[in-house]
């Protein structure tokens, strides 16, 4: 759908004082209330407009009566049609899901719950982060629509759940409904892991020997791709025809103890080194190694398995940021 | 890390400000075949009563370029013609449509034109964006139809294809898995019919101006039919074959008789033998300017438009209607053309007596060309001899008519050069126009003034709305003598010979030659009635149509709207955007009230189950919907399974589909209130 100018939408923005109203919102949902929905005509909207000038200059012209109920029809067709478009977006309520935690780079997904409060059906929803493409959604007899809504990271942290457009021009594209709102929602970003996976320098306190999870000279069978693998580990004839990712795993299949320590590569700076540390943390994981982590401030006691992992990169993530 | 670029890169790539090419990707994967389709049907309805109107070359045109699409959309894999073709077959079309008209302007050649470039339009429509100008353009053709008939079936004729219209711009905005025509028919239902109270809000409220605003194209108003101001032997009859209404009447207190229903149209003075035509216009009245006697006739006359200057008004018309004027040959003329449905108020006395002449008009009522009709010319000069007296003469002339073997036909016999003669003395067979154009030559010939009158006569009488139809087929031509006394009196020399076409009306005079059978025949039998009665009520429905829809205009609003108080345009405007307002916050309200009760009395009886259950420590979570709380009781208190799953379906359904009865509501209730932990 075509829509007027971005400027005339944000100067009706700052018209109703939209951006103030919204985004103050601190509750798990938000109700699309009355005050919350503008509406403006789209681009057809206003072609249409012009063809019913004509019409009517035209029925005025040849003082034809049918000529003006049929203008006249067409009008009110489109006035009604604004009701139906702001119905389509009234009292929806949203509330958010899931978002799992990603690597940086790659894309942060939220859930988003729409949910209908009354029996009318609500057609073409969509729904968008600013300048992304939109999801676009029916509500009728389920109640409740989910939609994914994906954002590429590009900085380790927690990624806040950004301004959400919803908008709608159901059902003749005349008008479009819209609202602006933001939900206490974020997605933790992990560092981008290093792409080469060198061993620690310094050796841990403990018994560990020196092990490069991933590192080793020997094949010793694939496991499926998970995000941070190096793409020349990826074993892309199999990719050709399957959907699953395998990457292939190299190294001693011996299982250790293991040091990461912030201290091992002085010679890379704070991303860098977190980077690196967070690629280890990935290695040390998939071989099954006991690993702690040491970083300033914060020393993680060695463990392993999925929830020891989300620890160790939870504190990469927020190094010095939280 | 290498396919999360790629999929990165994809969705950039999709992404809606991103490049024009995807821009018009997307916008072609949300249109499919089956709104074609729809688009395709909408025209053709649209286009179709214009086929038979257009030049057969561009009708078949539009018609083939339509079935191009069509046979593109059917076909998998075939594509729209390469844009060198498309402006060629532009260029070729635009030359035909200025060869037919010989411009590209005007009414005729501007709907041609529409036709074309909307065909035209067809074989490059891809983008959303094309549809919509497609069916925006589809609503421009879908007014034209109306400029040819403003008949109560082509308003509805075109109200369905607006519907349609609008269903196809509908399906443009609904997702792929949503459509079906059921959903997008309710749709477009529900629209048209929230739609109808604005728009006749709008329709009677919004300030008319009177038009044109600017002078129309001469092909504006062409096709209509009705009595000109010129007669001449045979084209009266050849108005006689039309069913087509001329003008209603409905009368205030009495139906006046048959015999006195003259309708006066053109009064014809001068002729060459052959032609008949007014000459010289008559000079307009000021004033009344006969004596009238007896009691007035009141009544409203709906005319039709007839492209003529005139008025019909009741043998003799004694007011003049707004924006017309009176002439001396009490004929009403108007400024312009009747163009549109007009209706007026009008008083008519059936009794009168005129003045004297003037010197010209003595003149003018005796004019006859010396070379034709002769031996008529001679028989008037001898009755004249014979006879002396003017009404003596009258009366001897109509007793020629009806003693003499005449015939009174539709089909009279073709006439020569002197037809007055060949009639009279030869073929004897005629039409009114016949039995009037030869008396005035008989009593011009004899020294008598005499006129021919042309118009209406008879009419038939709607019983069910009360009025009276005057149909072309009820044209009449009669005449008019001056008499010293009595001033112009009305000799109707037809009534001589076919006295039943005065009496009793056109169609029972010519019952065995219209093609159909007359209705009169079969009277008495109880279908006929009915079939009758049925017709009336057509046409009373029509007349209601043409009082309040078509024949809406400046002045009617006006005297309709100062009944409420409501007296200048910007009075009009405010009461239009008030009126228009209120009707759609009601509409909004009204819609939003309806699912508001009921979803409260649900609403609270869940909340009673939900209340339920927390009571034995099972509490529904603010994340968890309907289902899923139901699931977790079950896995809990399976003993409950089949009361729980009762309730919520139950609810689930009253909730969130759109239809539901007041017994499914007391049945939750119910069910809620008999649960037992």
């Amino acid at each position: 759908m075509k829509y007027l100018p971005p400027s005339i939408e944000h100067l009706a923005s700052r018209l109703f004082n939209l951006e103030r109203r919204s985004g103050n919102d601190r509750s798990d949902s938000i109700v699309l209330t009355r005050r919350r929905i503008y509406i403006l005509p789209t681009y057809y909207g206003v072609l249409f407009s012009m063809l019913l000038m004509l019409l009517l200059v035209g029925s005025t012209n040849y003082n034809n009566s049918l000529g003006f109920v049929l203008t006249f029809l067409l009008a009110s067709v489109g006035l009604v049609s604004i009701i139906h478009t702001y119905r389509n977006l009234l009292h929806l309520k949203i509330g958010t899901g899931k978002a799992s935690a990603v690597f940086c780079g790659s894309v942060a997904t939220f859930y988003l719950q729409l949910e209908k409060p009354d029996s009318a059906s609500r057609y073409n929803i969509c729904i968008r982060f600013k300048g992304e493409p939109p999801v676009i959604t029916n509500i009728s007899d389920d109640a409740i629509a989910e939609i994914k809504l994906t954002r590429p990271t590009t900085r380790r942290g927690w990624q806040p759940l950004e301004q959400i457009t919803i908008d709608s021009v159901f059902p003749l594209g005349l008008f479009r409904a819209w609202s602006h709102f933001t939900l206490p929602k974020s997605c933790l970003v992990y560092p981008q892991p290093a792409e080469q996976s060198l061993p620690p320098a310094s050796k841990g306190s403990g018994t560990g020997k020196n092990n490069t999870p991933n590192g080793g000279d020997d094949f010793i069978g694939f496991r499926s791709y998970q995000p941070g693998d190096s793409p020349r580990h990826v074993n892309w004839k199999a990719a050709a025809h399957s959907n699953d990712l395998l990457t292939k795993r190299f190294g001693d299949n011996e299982s250790s103890e293991l040091w990461l320590d912030w201290d091992s590569r002085p010679d890379l700076d704070i991303e860098a080194r977190l980077s690196q540390l967070c690629r280890w943390v990935i290695d040390a994981e998939q071989s099954g190694s006991q690993y702690g982590l040491r970083v300033p401030g914060t020393t993680i006691p060695l463990g392993q398995g999925s929830g020891h992992q989300h620890r160790c990169l939870e504190i990469l993530a927020l190094f010095e940021l939280a | 890390m290498a396919t999360n670029t790629v999929a990165l890169k994809y969705w950039r790539c999709l992404s809606w400000h991103n490049g024009t090419a995807m821009k018009k990707h997307l916008a072609h994967i949300t249109t499919s075949s089956d709104t074609t389709l729809w688009l395709l049907a909408a025209l053709l309805l649209a286009f179709a009563p214009h086929t038979l109107r257009l030049p057969m070359t561009i009708s078949v045109l539009c018609l083939l370029f339509g079935l191009w699409r069509f046979t593109i959309e059917r076909r998998s894999g075939a594509t729209l013609p390469h844009p060198i073709i498309r402006t060629f077959i532009l260029c070729i079309t635009l030359i035909i449509v200025y060869l037919h008209y010989g411009t590209l302007l005007g009414r005729e050649a501007g709907i041609a034109l529409l036709a074309c470039m909307l065909a035209l339009k067809l074989l490059e429509m891809r983008t959303v964006r094309d549809y919509v100008i497609v069916i925006l353009l589809g609503y421009f053709l879908a007014i034209t139809l109306v400029l040819y008939s403003q008949t109560l079936p082509m308003a509805a004729y075109m109200i369905l294809v607006a519907f349609m219209l609008t269903a196809t711009l509908i399906d443009l905005n609904l997702r792929q898995e949503q459509r079906s025509i059921q959903t997008n028919l309710k749709l477009t239902a529900k629209l048209f019919v929230q739609a109808t109270p604005i728009m006749l809000i709008l329709f009677f409220l919004f300030p008319r101006i009177p038009g044109p605003l600017w002078s129309l194209p001469d092909d504006a108003h062409s096709g209509t039919t009705g009595i000109s101001d010129e007669m001449s032997m045979g084209s009266i009859s050849n108005l006689s074959q039309s069913d087509e209404i001329a003008f209603r009447v409905a009368f205030d207190n009495r139906v006046i008789d048959n015999e006195l229903s003259y309708w006066r149209g053109p009064v014809l003075w001068q002729t060459d033998g052959k032609n008949w035509s007014s000459g010289k216009a008559a000079s307009i009245n000021r004033t009344l300017s006969y004596r009238p006697k007896g009691k007035p006739i009141n009544y409203t006359v709906t005319l039709e438009p007839h492209n003529q200057k005139w008025l019909y008004g009741l043998d003799l018309p004694a007011t003049v209607p707004l924006q017309a004027t009176i002439n001396r040959d009490f004929q009403l003329i108007t400024k312009s053309q009747v163009k549109e449905l007009k209706r007026y108020k009008m008083t008519s006395y059936s009794e009168y007596e005129t003045g004297p002449l003037t010197v010209d008009e003595i003149q003018r009522a005796l004019q006859l060309p010396a070379n034709r009709n002769s031996r008529t010319i001679a028989l008037g000069q001898q009755w004249q001899q014979q006879l002396q007296d003017p009404e003596t003469i009258v009366n001897r002339a109509l007793r020629y008519f009806n003693q003499q073997p005449f015939v009174y036909t539709l089909k009279p016999p073709l006439l020569g050069n002197n037809p007055v003669d060949e009639f009279l003395f030869n073929t004897q067979q005629g039409f009114c126009e016949h039995y009037a154009a030869s008396f005035t030559v008989l009593m011009r010939a004899a020294g008598i003034p005499t006129r021919i009158v042309t118009g209406y006569q008879g009419g038939d009488f709607n019983p069910v709305g009360n009025y009276l139809i005057v149909r072309q087929r009820d044209a009449h031509a009669w005449t008019e003598v001056w008499l010293a006394d009595q001033g112009w009196v009305r000799i109707d020399p037809t009534a001589a010979v076919a006295p039943e076409r005065v009496e009793l009306g056109a169609e029972t005079a010519f019952a065995e030659l219209f093609d159909r059978q007359s209705t009169l025949q079969f009277e008495s039998t109880f279908l006929t009635n009915n079939w009758l009665k049925l017709r009336y009520g057509w046409d009373s429905l029509n007349n209601s149509w043409n009082q309040w829809v078509i024949g809406y205009d400046t002045l009617k609003q006006s005297q309709l709207l100062s009944r409420f108080g409501v007296d200048s345009i910007k009075q009009m405007a405010i009461a239009m955007v008030i009126a228009t307002v209120a009707a759609l916050t009601l509409l909004l309200l009204l819609s939003m009230h309806r699912d508001r009760k009921q979803q409260d009395v649900i609403s609270s009886t869940y909340q009673r189950f939900c209340q339920k259950f927390s009571a034995i420590g099972i509490q529904r979570l603010p994340h968890e919907g309907p289902v899923d709380f139901a699931r977790r009781i079950i896995t809990l208190r399976p003993d409950l399974a089949p009361q729980v799953h009762q309730i919520n379906d139950l609810y689930i359904a009253l909730k969130y589909r759109p239809r539901h009865t007041q017994q499914q509501i007391k049945n939750l209730q119910q069910q809620v209130r008999q649960l037992k932990l």
